[in-house]
C-alpha cells in the first residue's frame, strides 16, 4: 500500500506563510491600528496548522484514496500559459493602449484556445472592438483611447 | 403597514430611459450568462458592476438585481433542453426537465420552468416590498455596537459559503477581511500592510479583486476545458422542440399552480435565511415537491411539478436573499456579497438610510426587481429555445472576449491601470485557490465586511469607555444581546442547512 503525504500539508505550509507576512507587515504599527489584522493574523495561522492537521491525517490514506491532485503539472500547464497571454496583454495595454493590445489579445488567444476559422476570428474581433469604442469611449466616456502608445499619437 | 406613497414614487423614479434599458439588458444578459455551463450568476453580477459604474444608482441596481434573477432563470434552459444545468441553482431541474425533452415536450418543461421562476421571482419582490421597510425602520434603533454585530452576523455566513471544506473556506474569508484592511487606517491614518506601495494607500479595490477571482480564474479553467476535449452543449431533439408547443394544456397548467404558490413561500423563506440560496431552495421545493404530489412516482421521470417546484423555488430565494441584505447589510448568497459591494459603489448603505434618506432609490430598485422577474418571464416564453444556443458557442471563442472585457471594466472603474493589475493578480490567486480547494466567495464577502466590522468595533469600544466599560455597554443594549444570540444560532445554521438539503436529496432519490 503506497503512501504518501497528502497535498494538504503543503498547501497548510504556504497557508502558515502567509499567516506570518500578515503578523509581519503588521509589527511596527501602534496597538489600535495593529489589532485587528494581528487578530486575523493569529486566526490564520491557527486554521493554517488545522490545514495540516488535517492534510497529515489524509496521508495516512492510501495515494488512491487521497483524492485528485489539485497542483499536477497537467492541471497547472494550460491555465498557466493562459495566465500568461493575460499578463502579456496586461503589459501590451500599458505600452500600446487597449484598442490595439486588445485586437492582438483576442486573436492571439483564440488561437491558442483551439479556434481555427481566421474570418470568424477576425470578425469577432473587430466587432468587439468596434461595439466596445463606441459605447464606453462614445456613449460612457471611458477614456480608454487616451491610454498607451496610440493614445499619445491621438 | 404599506406605504403607497413610496412605491409609486419609486415606480415613477424607475421611469426613465436608462433604468428601463437597463433592466431589458440585465434580463437578456442574465439569461444567457445562466445558460452557459460554467458561468455563474456571480460571474455575471461581477463583470457588470464595472459597466454600472457611469450609472445612476437606480438603473445600476436594477441591471444588476436582474440579472441575479435572470441568470437563476437562465440556468435552468440549458438543464432542460441540454441535461447541463446551466447554474448550480438548476442542477434538480434537470431531473425532470431533460426527462420531459427526451419525451419530446422540452419546451412545455421550459415554459413551466418560465412561468413558475416568473412566479417565484415575482412573489419574493412583492414580499421584499412588504417586509423590507418595516426591517428598515426597526435598524433605526441600531447603533455601532448593533452595526458591527450585524457584520459579524454576516461573517457567520462564510461558513455556508465555504463549498467543501470549512476550515478552507474560513481561511478565504479571514484572508479577505486581512486583505480589506490594506491601506490607511480609517481611524489612526497610518498605512497598514502596503509593503510601500503609494496605489495601496486607498486599499484594495474589491470589484477588481471580484473580476480576477471569478471571470479571469474562469478563463484559465475554459482554457484547460479546451485543451481537454470539453465542448459546448447539444440541444436534444431540436428538431422536434421546434413543433413543441411552449405550454402545457391549460388543464395540466392549473394543477401547477398550488406548487408554484406553495414554492413561491418557501423559496422566499429560505432565501432570507443567510445560510441558504438558491440552490439550496430549489432542492427543498423538489423534495417538498415530491412529498406534497399526487403522483410523487412520475418525479424523475419527467414530472412537470418536479420542474415547477424547483424552478419557482430557486427565483422565489433571490429576493428573499435581498430582503436582508438592503435592510440589515447581511448577504443571504455569494451574489448577495457581490450586490453589496455594488450598493456601496453607489453610495447606499444598507440599513435604515435605504428607507429614509434613499427611500425613492431603494423603493425603485426593488419595484425593478419585480418588473424584471415579469419581464423574465415573457422573454424567457419567446426566447428561452433561441438563448438554449449560446451554450454550444465553443468556449475558445468566450474565453478571449470576457478577458478582454474583464480590461475594460476594471479600467472604466477609475481609469487606472494598477486596478487592472490587481485583478490579473487575483485571477491567478483565483485560479489557485479553486484549484486547491478554497471557495472565493467568502474571500469578497470578508473584504466588503472588513471596514463595516473593524470600524465599528473600534467606535463601540471608545462609546464603552466613556459608559463604564464593554460588558455594561453591551448589556444595556437588548437588540445587541439577540444579535449575539442570533450569531452563535448562525454559527449551526451551515450544519442544519447541510442536514436539510442532505435530506432533500435524499427524498428525492427515493
Amino acid at each position: 500500500m503506497k503512501k504518501q503525504l497528502h497535498q494538504d500539508v503543503f498547501i497548510g505550509f504556504i497557508c502558515l506563510a502567509i499567516s506570518l507576512l500578515v503578523f509581519a507587515l503588521n509589527t511596527n504599527l501602534p496597538s489600535d491600528a495593529a489589532m485587528m489584522p494581528r487578530l486575523l493574523g493569529g486566526m490564520l495561522t491557527i486554521l493554517s496548522i488545522l490545514i495540516i492537521y488535517h492534510g497529515l491525517r489524509k496521508s495516512k490514506l492510501p495515494v488512491e484514496e487521497q483524492g485528485p491532485k489539485a497542483l499536477t503539472v497537467d492541471a497547472l500547464k494550460i491555465p498557466l500559459i493562459t495566465w500568461g497571454f493575460v499578463v502579456l496583454y496586461y503589459i501590451l495595454f500599458h505600452v500600446a493602449g487597449y484598442f490595439v493590445a486588445t485586437g492582438i489579445m483576442i486573436i492571439a488567444l483564440m488561437r491558442f484556445m483551439k479556434r481555427t476559422s481566421w474570418p470568424v476570428i477576425i470578425a469577432i474581433d473587430a466587432v468587439y472592438l468596434l461595439v466596445m469604442y463606441f459605447a464606453f469611449v462614445r456613449m460612457l466616456n471611458v477614456s480608454v483611447d487616451n491610454f498607451g502608445m496610440l493614445g499619445r499619437l491621438l | 403597514m404599506v406605504d403607497f406613497g413610496n412605491i409609486l414614487a419609486g415606480f415613477q423614479t424607475l421611469l426613465s430611459l436608462e433604468s428601463i434599458i437597463a433592466l431589458i439588458a440585465g434580463t437578456v444578459g442574465g439569461m444567457v450568462i445562466g445558460a452557459l455551463p460554467g458561468f455563474s450568476a456571480a460571474m455575471g453580477v461581477s463583470l457588470l458592476i464595472p459597466i454600472t459604474y457611469g450609472m445612476g444608482p437606480v438603473a445600476a441596481l436594477s441591471m444588476l438585481t436582474a440579472m441575479y434573477t435572470s441568470a437563476i432563470y437562465g440556468g435552468s434552459i440549458t438543464a432542460i433542453l441540454c441535461h447541463t444545468p446551466g447554474t448550480p441553482a438548476s442542477a434538480a431541474t434537470a431531473i425532470d426537465g431533460f426527462q420531459l425533452t427526451k419525451q419530446g415536450r422540452g419546451m412545455e418543461a421550459m415554459g413551466v420552468a418560465t412561468l413558475g421562476s416568473a412566479v417565484g421571482g415575482t412573489f419574493s419582490a412583492i414580499a421584499m416590498l412588504l417586509i423590507a421597510p418595516a426591517l428598515g425602520a426597526f435598524s433605526l434603533k441600531f447603533s455601532v455596537l448593533e452595526y458591527f454585530f450585524l457584520s459579524v452576523f454576516g461573517l457567520t455566513v462564510i461558513a455556508s459559503l465555504a463549498g467543501d471544506s470549512v476550515i478552507k473556506g474560513l481561511f478565504s474569508g479571514i484572508l479577505g477581511l486581512a486583505l480589506g484592511c490594506v491601506g490607511l487606517d480609517a481611524i489612526s491614518g497610518f498605512p497598514r500592510m502596503t509593503m510601500g506601495v503609494i496605489q495601496l494607500e486607498d486599499g484594495i479595490n474589491f470589484v477588481p479583486a471580484l473580476i480576477g477571482l471569478f471571470s479571469i480564474s474562469q478563463v484559465m479553467s475554459l482554457a484547460w476545458d479546451v485543451y481537454h476535449g470539453k465542448k459546448g452543449s447539444v440541444i436534444e431533439d431540436e428538431e422536434n422542440l421546434k413543433k413543441s408547443r411552449s405550454l402545457p394544456p391549460f388543464k395540466e397548467m392549473k394543477t401547477l399552480f398550488p406548487t408554484m404558490a406553495r414554492c413561491s413561500i418557501i423559496g422566499t423563506i429560505v432565501g432570507i435565511v443567510p445560510a441558504a440560496g438558491a440552490g439550496v431552495s430549489s432542492w427543498i421545493c423538489y423534495s417538498m415537491g415530491k412529498k406534497f404530489s399526487k403522483h410523487p412516482e412520475k418525479f424523475g421521470h419527467g414530472a412537470l411539478e418536479g420542474v415547477a417546484s424547483c424552478e419557482t423555488g430557486n427565483n422565489a430565494a433571490t429576493g428573499g436573499a435581498l430582503i436582508p441584505l438592503i435592510t440589515l447589510g447581511l448577504p443571504g448568497s455569494s451574489v448577495a456579497a457581490i450586490l453589496l459591494g455594488g450598493m456601496m459603489i453607489h453610495g447606499l448603505t444598507p440599513g435604515a438610510a435605504m428607507f429614509t434618506k434613499h427611500a425613492n432609490t431603494t423603493y425603485a430598485i426593488m419595484i425593478g426587481f419585480l418588473i424584471a422577474n415579469i419581464l423574465m418571464g415573457i422573454v424567457g416564453l419567446f426566447a428561452a429555445r433561441y438563448i438554449a444556443h449560446v451554450s454550444a458557442v465553443p468556449m475558445g471563442y468566450l474565453g478571449p472576449v470576457i478577458t478582454a472585457l474583464c480590461f475594460l471594466g476594471t479600467f472604466a472603474i477609475r481609469n487606472n491601470l494598477f486596478d487592472v493589475g490587481v485583478m490579473v493578480v487575483f485571477g491567478l490567486l483565483g485560479f489557485i485557490l479553486k484549484r486547491c480547494g478554497f471557495a472565493a466567495p467568502p474571500m469578497i464577502l470578508g473584504m466588503v465586511l472588513s471596514d463595516i466590522c473593524e470600524n465599528n468595533w473600534r467606535r463601540a469600544v471608545i462609546l464603552a469607555n466613556a459608559k463604564g466599560g464593554m460588558l455594561s455597554y453591551f448589556l444595556s443594549r437588548p437588540i445587541s444581546i439577540v444579535l449575539a444570540l442570533l450569531i452563535v444560532v448562525s454559527l449551526f445554521s451551515p450544519m442544519i442547512m447541510s442536514y436539510v438539503d442532505k435530506k432533500s436529496k435524499e427524498n428525492v432519490t427515493k
